[in-house]
């Protein structure tokens, strides 16, 4: 019941955030100088009236707003301008699963390479582990992920011939650019995770469980591991967020079919429609990841009370 | 009371020393005694006195480092415990020796169901399934009086009020029936009233299971109220061992008395309360000689030269102390 409220309140939240950003972006983007015909090749008057009227583009902004804005409701972002014979929606559901696939095996490789270092730096605390851990989680976070991955091209693609340098389809293609992509976040979470668990190692309860009798593995994962947690997954989002703009760069590097270019070259293009789309599912995705965030916080930690 | 038993748990020299970075501390120092099957025995002192690091280390969990068991034997059940490997240790901890904290707020895990946290000492010493350890938990919290134990043992720690907390630490403590229960300080953080109830709870306890317990405080009234026999430390060592009548009557120690004058009775008015002169010692670097001398009223020249050996006197009860001086007969002129 608690959980239904305040999923029904998020998603009113939702809304209205998915509403302003809408609006913010709709005005935005036509306040850039430039427009979707503006080309090298200068068109004729009477083509560029006919392209206008055909995309609603002649309309006064008001209608325009209003006709979009309605469209997008009905979730239909309308046709592309610049990838004709595609509708927006075409595009992202082509796009979309693909940088999905890639941000989900980028999250994994985080969380299973952060929090397993994380945790063995905390319990062999100064040791050759914990030390060489460390040293990797800060190279992590501080070599860009565009480095990285002609770092990792050289040695795996060139040197050593493991994986393709790129494209998309096969489970080799993936691996690579899924792990520049979680590298720094890796680094993040590992840290993280090594703090929350050397601070509750620390607590009372901890003396409590090894006083039971418990074996020091069920005291580190029973006992201490939910409390370390926490500041973990209150990284998560904006880790999520930063797996989004992350993966921008790595579907140019790796050339992975996904949302990441379809956003920049909308963007870059003026594709209004098309822009707009990429916008609000990164919007509506972001938000939803929060919220499933917060909802793990509440289930880790019982003395959070959903709000 | 005093059993004629052997002892079940008997420490012998116990020394532990703490290795930290401004010197070497020494945080028990040659410490003896014996504890016997069914007794309570109290362990009073100041804060660094020692006493939690001595039952620490009867459970192993001494922090190593900076902690180092340097010498001395504590031999429990004809079994060395010092020598315990981790594996060994993990079957005498929470099945014959358990330990209840001070405090209840910090001592139970927040994130974990109570039934949780009793079921896993049942499974795992006891060799119970789930369904037993579950109706084994909801008895335990009934007799520790927890009231709706059935509805209750679902609910975590932080739904607990400090006293129903502290019933069950004492159920998780006691559920496998221990021979030895370590209680240290399990009424300080507690209401007055709540610590009344918490220490008939734990008489009523000790009684059914014959449980020997070592209550470490700093309390002399609940050390009236529960210990048959007391033993007093100063910087680490045991600076006086009676039974309880003794050291309220006759202490023979001057930290003792000082202690006993400190502490509120109802029979004097609060004037007569005499706070112990000076200041704890400083543990890195103690003065020559006794270690109380500084704050002593009967100290002498030989005080601070010689570190007193323990005397024993052996009239109706064994009574031991570590003191230069006989105070008994000048006592009444302090």
């Amino acid at each position: 019941m608690q959980v239904l409220t305040f999923l029904l309140k998020r998603f009113g939240w939702m809304i209205v955030t998915v509403w302003i950003v809408f609006t913010v972006s709709f005005f935005l983007m036509r306040q850039i100088p430039g427009g979707p015909f503006n080309g090298e090749r200068v068109l004729s008057e009477a083509v560029r009236a006919r392209l206008e009227a055909r995309y609603n583009l002649d309309a006064p902004i008001s209608e325009q707003y209003f006709t979009h804005l309605w469209n997008t409701v009905q979730l239909d972002f309308g046709p592309s301008f610049k990838m004709q014979d595609f509708t927006v929606n075409e595009v992202l559901a082509q796009g979309f699963p693909v940088s999905a696939a890639l941000g989900i095996l980028g999250m994994v490789f985080a969380i299973s390479i952060g929090m397993t270092s994380g945790i063995v730096s905390a319990v062999r605390r100064n040791s050759a582990y914990d030390y060489s851990f460390m040293l990797l989680a800060t190279l992590g976070i501080a070599i860009p992920n565009f480095v990285l991955a002609a770092l990792l091209i050289v040695v795996f693609v060139f040197n050593l011939q493991m994986f393709p340098a790129a494209g998309w389809g096969d489970i080799s293609q993936i691996i690579l650019p899924a792990f520049c992509l979680g590298a720094p976040f890796a680094g993040y979470i590992a840290r993280l995770t090594r703090t929350g668990m050397l601070e509750v190692l620390g607590n009372d309860y901890i003396r409590t469980a090894y006083a039971k009798g418990l074996s020091p593995r069920t005291v580190v994962l029973k006992h201490g591991l939910r409390g370390a947690l926490l500041p973990v997954v209150s990284y998560l989002g904006p880790a999520i967020a930063g797996i989004l703009t992350g993966s921008l760069v790595l579907e140019r590097i790796f050339v992975i079919p996904g949302m990441g270019s379809h956003f920049i070259e909308a963007a870059i293009q003026r594709d209004y429609t098309l822009a707009m789309g990429a916008l609000l599912t990164y919007t509506v995705l972001l938000f939803v990841m929060n919220t499933l965030v917060d909802l793990a916080y509440s289930i880790i930690d019982p003395r959070v009370q959903l709000e | 009371m005093l059993s004629s038993d052997k002892p079940i748990l008997q420490v012998q020299d116990l020394q532990v020393e703490f290795h930290t970075d401004s010197g070497v501390v020494q945080a028990v120092n040659r410490v003896s005694f014996d504890l016997y099957p069914g007794e309570t025995l109290g362990i009073v002192g100041e804060s660094g006195s020692g006493k939690s690091v001595t039952n620490l280390t009867m459970m192993g969990l001494t922090p190593q480092p900076p902690g180092k068991v340097v010498g001395g034997s504590v031999m429990y059940d004809g079994q060395e415990l010092l020598s315990l490997n981790q594996k060994q240790w993990q079957q005498v901890r929470g099945k014959k020796i358990a330990m209840i904290f001070q405090d209840p707020m910090t001592a139970l895990n927040p994130f974990l169901t109570v039934e949780e946290q009793l079921v896993e000492v049942t499974i795992l010493h006891m060799g119970l399934n789930r369904t037993e350890a579950s109706q084994h938990a909801v008895d335990l919290l009934r007799r520790v009086g927890i009231p709706g134990a059935e509805k209750r043992i679902r609910d975590y720690p932080h739904q607990f009020s400090g006293g129903m907390r502290q019933r069950v630490m004492i159920a998780m403590a006691i559920s496998c029936q221990p021979d030895i229960l370590i209680a240290d300080e399990p009424t300080t953080a507690l209401d007055v009233t709540i610590q009344a109830q918490i220490l008939e709870l734990m008489k009523s306890m000790q009684e059914e299971f014959g449980t020997a317990i070592i209550f470490i405080t700093h309390d002399l009234g609940v050390v009236a109220n529960i210990c048959d026999r007391v033993m007093v430390m100063y910087a680490g060592r045991k600076v006086e061992l009676s039974t309880t009548m003794n050291i309220f009557r006759q202490p023979r120690h001057p930290y003792t008395v000082g202690l006993l004058n400190s502490a509120p009775r109802w029979d004097q008015g609060e004037d007569d309360l005499q706070a112990i002169d000076g200041q704890p010692p400083d543990l890195l670097d103690l003065p020559p000689g006794c270690a109380f001398h500084p704050r002593c009223p009967f100290v002498e020249d030989d005080c601070l030269q010689e570190i007193p050996e323990l005397v024993s006197l052996d009239r109706e009860m064994p009574h031991q102390h570590a003191c230069l001086r006989d105070i008994t007969t000048v006592k009444e002129d302090v």
